[in-house]
């Protein structure tokens, strides 16, 4: 819900309840007052019916009857009372004063009664007055409110679509508008404050991780030139030769885990961020075609299924890794004379491979250094950078298993 | 060939050192970019360069070569591997690109590329025995008879050639063939079939078996 929202819900159902015990309030105390008016006209007709002045009486009509009951004192009493027209015969509220005067031997009951029916259209519109200014009243403040607190949140909403918009691999400042609103100010300038520790934080950051690799491939690549001039070297035994290729492919895997692991680092920094429009049938022809050799080695068939052109925008070296990786993962965990399939949608991609029944759980699949002991050489973290290229580059990537058959999906 | 080293790690360096000099090259080394600066005023054919240098970026010695129109070939030996460092440096004019850590036949098949393509204009021919290799044409003729090879076999065998009488581990072979994309492991039977079929292929159109087998770690290309 929207803060202006929000605010003016509020302010309207406050309006409604303290209007509604208002108006109330008011009416009763209208009603008061003219029954207030009544009852002085009543005592005053009553004095002139003491009087025995009753002809002069136009305004209220007095009836006398005799009780069979002793009382000592005069007692009064006020009510409303509707009274049948004796000619329209129509029913009319009428004011009834009804007082009992003790004689000697009985009582006299006196009733005197008094229209009201000119009072009422006037508390009518009285009421009426009492509803409706009022509401109008609270519209235009509702509406002048609701402009001023808009007018006074717009640096506000700026502010949260700079924000939506902020992304820390792009240069330009976030320069978010100066308020006069002092939150709002002092908002902004934690932000702006904000921003520009996150833009440094993330240079340093990948300025880290250059260096990290800088400081373990030079070593490495030392260690790589000397065991090359070691093996290259006349009257090695076998024996010798063995041991030195051993070293140069444990230094290369060596090189390789942390070559993987700024690769990783570097997904995490968002490092790949320029996009471009990548053909998916036509990237995974070619890569194919690249893995020939292998597929043929291991008689693998396989098939594309293009029903349809599969483009989309991301990075293009993270797409021809992220195919890569599925494809030699594919290749990798089948079965001699085993088949990948390959099913290319509009908005979606399959690759499928002949594989063991093993079960492997999805989230586990997708974790770093998930090594299988079928293929130790593995690094075990190809699938994590498949799933991390896939993270950033908004494909959602699932796993499933049907029998022998292990099925990555890619929807875009 | 008269080379430069530009190397601040004394250990490196040497070990490339001995590498250019034992395939018959003169060489020599400077350690930071200040001498790299001056040395490069003697007219190298190709110099090897390091980029983080102590006092400085290398990219200056390509700054300078280019200016002053040198006809030195620049191989830039790093080890930032991201793109924008690469597109940089050859955008200023390097010749290629090779990040740290690498395989020295891997230097040595670029050293050799860049001398043809610098200094011969990619016109010379790589000639052993019965093989005859254009490289600009992609075309290989035994005993004057062409030879149908895709182009990842076509590579291998220059790679070979590049780097024959020396023992290359299948590590290497791999590195070299996976250059053009990121890959992580795995490479051996891809190699295995490689080899395999290249070697298939050389002996049927009637070329001597050079590709040996060293102990099943790797190949030597020789007719020794």
């Amino acid at each position: 819900m929207k803060l202006l929202t929000k605010t003016g819900l509020n302010f309207i159902s406050a309006s409604i309840f303290f209007f509604f015990i208002g108006s109330l309030g008011g009416y009763y105390f209208i009603r008061f007052a003219v029954n207030k008016m009544f009852n002085n006209e009543l005592l005053e007709a009553q004095s002139q019916v003491d009087h025995h002045n009753n002809s002069c009486l136009t305004y209220a009509d007095v009836s006398i009857d005799t009780l069979q009951i002793q009382i000592n004192k005069t007692q009064h009493a006020f009510t409303d009372t509707i009274i049948q027209d004796k000619t329209t015969s129509n029913y009319e509220f009428y004011r009834k004063l009804t007082y009992l005067k003790p004689t000697d031997k009985q009582t006299i009951r006196y009733t005197i009664v008094r229209s009201t029916a000119p009072s009422d259209l006037m508390v009518m519109k009285f009421t009426l007055m009492l509803t409706v200014f009022p509401v109008i009243f609270f519209l235009i403040l509702y509406l002048v409110n609701r402009a001023s607190t808009k007018y006074s949140l717009s640096v506000f909403y700026d502010t949260i679509n700079k924000l939506k918009a902020f992304d820390v691999n792009k240069d330009n400042r976030l320069d978010l508008m100066t308020s006069d609103i002092d939150e709002f100010e002092q908002l902004n300038e934690v932000f702006n404050a904000m921003d520009k520790k996150i833009k440094e934080d993330y240079i340093r950051l990948k300025e880290y991780t250059g260096n990290t690799s800088h400081e373990l491939q030079t070593p490495l690549a030392i260690i790589n030139a000397k065991l090359d001039e070691l093996i290259q070297a006349d009257n090695l035994t076998e024996e010798q030769i063995k041991t030195i290729a051993g070293l140069i492919e444990t230094t290369n895997r060596l090189s390789k885990t942390n070559q993987a692991l700024i690769f990783l680092a570097k997904l995490d920094n968002r490092v790949f961020a320029d996009a471009e429009m990548v053909n998916f049938n036509e990237l995974i022809r070619k890569q194919l075609e690249n893995l020939e050799p292998l597929i043929d080695e291991a008689d693998l068939k396989v098939d594309i299924i293009s029903r349809s052109q599969l483009s989309s925008t991301m990075n293009m070296s993270l797409a021809h890794t992220l195919i890569l990786n599925l494809l030699k993962n594919a290749i990798r965990h089948n079965i001699k004379n085993g088949f990948i399939k390959v099913l290319i949608d509009n908005n979606s991609l399959k690759i499928s491979n002949s594989g063991l029944a093993v079960t492997y759980e999805p989230e586990k699949l997708f974790g770093r250094f998930q090594k299988n002991s079928q293929h130790p050489q593995s690094l075990g973290i190809g699938l994590s950078i498949v799933k991390r290229i896939c993270d950033i580059s908004g494909i959602s990537i699932s796993y499933q298993q049907e029998g022998s058959e292990h099925i990555f999906e890619l929807k875009f | 060939m008269k080379i430069l080293i530009v190397e601040d790690e004394p250990q490196l360096a040497q070990s490339v050192q001995h590498f250019i000099i034992s395939e018959g090259h003169t060489c020599e080394v400077a350690g930071d970019l200040a001498s790299a600066l001056y040395l490069v005023d003697n007219l190298f054919d190709i110099i090897i360069l390091d980029l983080n240098l102590p006092d400085g970026n290398g990219l200056e010695v390509v700054k300078k070569v280019k200016n002053e129109g040198m006809q030195t070939g620049v191989i830039i030996l790093s080890a930032r591997d991201s793109l924008e460092n690469k597109i940089e440096g050859l955008e200023l004019g390097a010749d290629d690109y090779l990040t740290k850590p690498f395989q020295m036949a891997e230097l040595n098949a670029r050293l050799k590329s860049l001398v043809r393509r610098v200094h011969f204009k990619g016109e010379e021919n790589i000639v052993f025995n019965e093989l005859e290799i254009t490289p600009s044409e992609l075309l290989v003729k035994i005993n004057n008879t062409p030879l149908d090879l895709t182009k990842k076999e076509f590579d291998l065998l220059v790679y070979f050639i590049a780097n024959k009488n020396r023992v290359l581990t299948k590590t290497g072979i791999g590195e070299h063939m996976s250059k053009d994309f990121m890959d992580y492991g795995f490479t051996d039977d891809l190699i295995y079939s490689h080899i395999k079929n290249l070697r298939k292929k050389l002996i049927k159109a009637g070329c001597n078996d050079y590709i040996k087998n060293v102990y099943g770690v790797g190949y030597k290309f020789t007719d020794a």
